[in-house]
C-alpha cells in the first residue's frame, strides 16, 4: 500500500519520464505564420466590459432616480377596491386612486450634474490608466 | 541575456523575430501539455502552433500578472477546450490497452518499463480520464503549477480545482494499478 507522497512521486515520475520532444521545425512554422502579418496585434478595447457595466449601471440608476423623482404616477382605475394610505389598508369608496410618489430624499440638481460629470470623467480616467499601464508594462 | 519582460517589450516595439526565442523556450512544455490532453501528436503539433500564433497576436494583453509560461498554458488550454467542443469524441476500445505490449510489460513485476512503454502506459491511462481530469493532473504533476495557477488556467474556483484534482488523481492511480504500474516498475 503506497502512501500519498509515494503516489505523488509515482505520478510525477511517470509524467516526467513520458515527456516527448516536439518536431524540430515548430518554431520555424510559427514564425512563418507570424511573418505574414507581424504587426497585427489583436484589438484590445480601451474600456473593458466591466467598466462599461459599472458606468452603465450608474447612468441607469441616475436616470431612474430622475424619472421617479420628477413626478408622481397617477393611475385612473375604473374599479378601486382599496387605498393604501399611511401603511393602513382601507377600502375605497371612489373609482380612482393615486399611487403616492415614493418618499425619496431630495437631491439638489447640482449633485445630479456632478454624478453625470463623474461618469464622463470616469471614462477618460479608465482610458488614461489603461494607456499608462500599457506604456509601463 | 535579455529577461522575458525585455524580450516582450522589444517584440511589441517591432522586433518580432525575438518571438522565436520564446517559442524555443516553451514549445516542449506547451507541446507536452497539449499532447497529454489530446493524445494525438499531429493534432498536438497543430495546436501548439495555433497557441503560439494566438499568444503573439495577444502579446499586448500580457500584463505579467502570471508567468509567461502559465499565460501560454492558459491559451493552449482554451484552444484544446474549443477543439474538444467542436470534435466528435472518438471511442477508444479498452481491449487494445490490455492486449498491447505496454500492458504485458507492466504486468511483469520483474521488468522495469522502457521509456516508450511509460509513454504508452501514461497515454493509455490518461485516455480513460475526461478532458478536465486529464488537464488537472497534467497541470499539477507535469507543469507543476500551484492550485492557484491551475485556477487561473482553467477559470475554476479553488474548491472546484481541489475536488477535480482529488477525483482525477484517484481515478488515474486506480487505472495505473489495474495496469500493474507500481513505483518499482518505473
Amino acid at each position: 500500500m503506497m502512501d500519498m507522497n509515494q503516489e505523488d512521486e509515482l505520478l510525477k515520475g511517470l509524467f516526467e519520464s513520458s515527456e516527448v520532444q516536439p518536431s524540430s521545425n515548430i518554431t520555424e512554422k510559427v514564425m512563418h505564420r507570424i511573418d505574414v502579418n507581424p504587426k497585427a496585434f489583436e484589438y484590445e478595447p480601451v474600456i473593458s466590459k466591466k467598466a462599461w457595466i459599472v458606468m452603465g449601471s450608474a447612468f441607469a440608476i441616475t436616470m431612474l432616480y430622475l424619472l421617479v423623482n420628477s413626478s408622481g404616477v397617477a393611475i385612473e382605475a375604473p374599479i378601486a377596491f382599496q387605498v393604501i394610505k399611511d401603511g393602513m389598508i382601507k377600502f375605497g369608496t371612489g373609482f380612482s386612486f393615486e399611487l403616492q410618489r415614493p418618499a425619496l430624499p431630495e437631491i439638489p440638481s447640482t449633485l445630479l450634474i456632478s454624478i453625470a460629470a463623474l461618469n464622463v470623467i470616469g471614462i477618460y480616467l479608465i482610458a488614461y490608466i489603461r494607456w499608462r499601464k500599457s506604456m509601463f508594462r | 541575456m535579455k529577461t522575458e519582460a525585455e524580450l516582450i517589450d522589444r517584440i511589441l516595439k517591432g522586433e518580432w523575430r525575438n518571438f522565436a526565442i520564446l517559442v524555443d523556450k516553451y514549445e516542449a512544455k506547451v507541446f507536452n501539455y497539449v499532447n497529454y490532453l489530446m493524445n494525438n501528436r499531429e493534432d498536438a503539433e497543430e495546436m501548439v502552433q495555433d497557441t503560439f500564433v494566438k499568444a503573439y497576436r495577444s502579446l499586448n494583453q500580457f500584463r505579467g500578472e502570471a508567468s509567461f509560461s502559465t499565460w501560454l498554458i492558459r491559451i493552449a488550454h482554451r484552444n484544446c477546450l474549443t477543439h474538444f467542443r467542436k470534435k466528435v469524441p472518438i471511442k477508444v476500445s479498452l481491449d487494445n490497452v490490455t492486449n498491447s505490449s505496454a500492458g504485458n510489460m507492466v504486468n511483469s513485476p520483474s521488468k522495469s518499463l522502457h521509456l516508450d512503454d511509460r509513454q504508452q502506459v501514461l497515454n493509455r491511462a490518461l485516455a480513460q480520464l475526461k478532458p478536465d481530469e486529464r488537464s488537472a493532473v497534467t497541470l499539477f504533476y507535469y507543469q507543476e503549477l500551484s492550485l492557484q495557477e491551475i485556477c487561473d488556467v482553467t477559470d475554476l474556483t479553488l474548491s472546484n480545482v481541489k475536488i477535480l484534482l482529488h477525483r482525477s488523481r484517484k481515478k488515474l492511480l486506480e487505472i495505473l494499478k489495474e495496469m500493474g504500474v507500481k513505483q518499482s516498475t518505473l
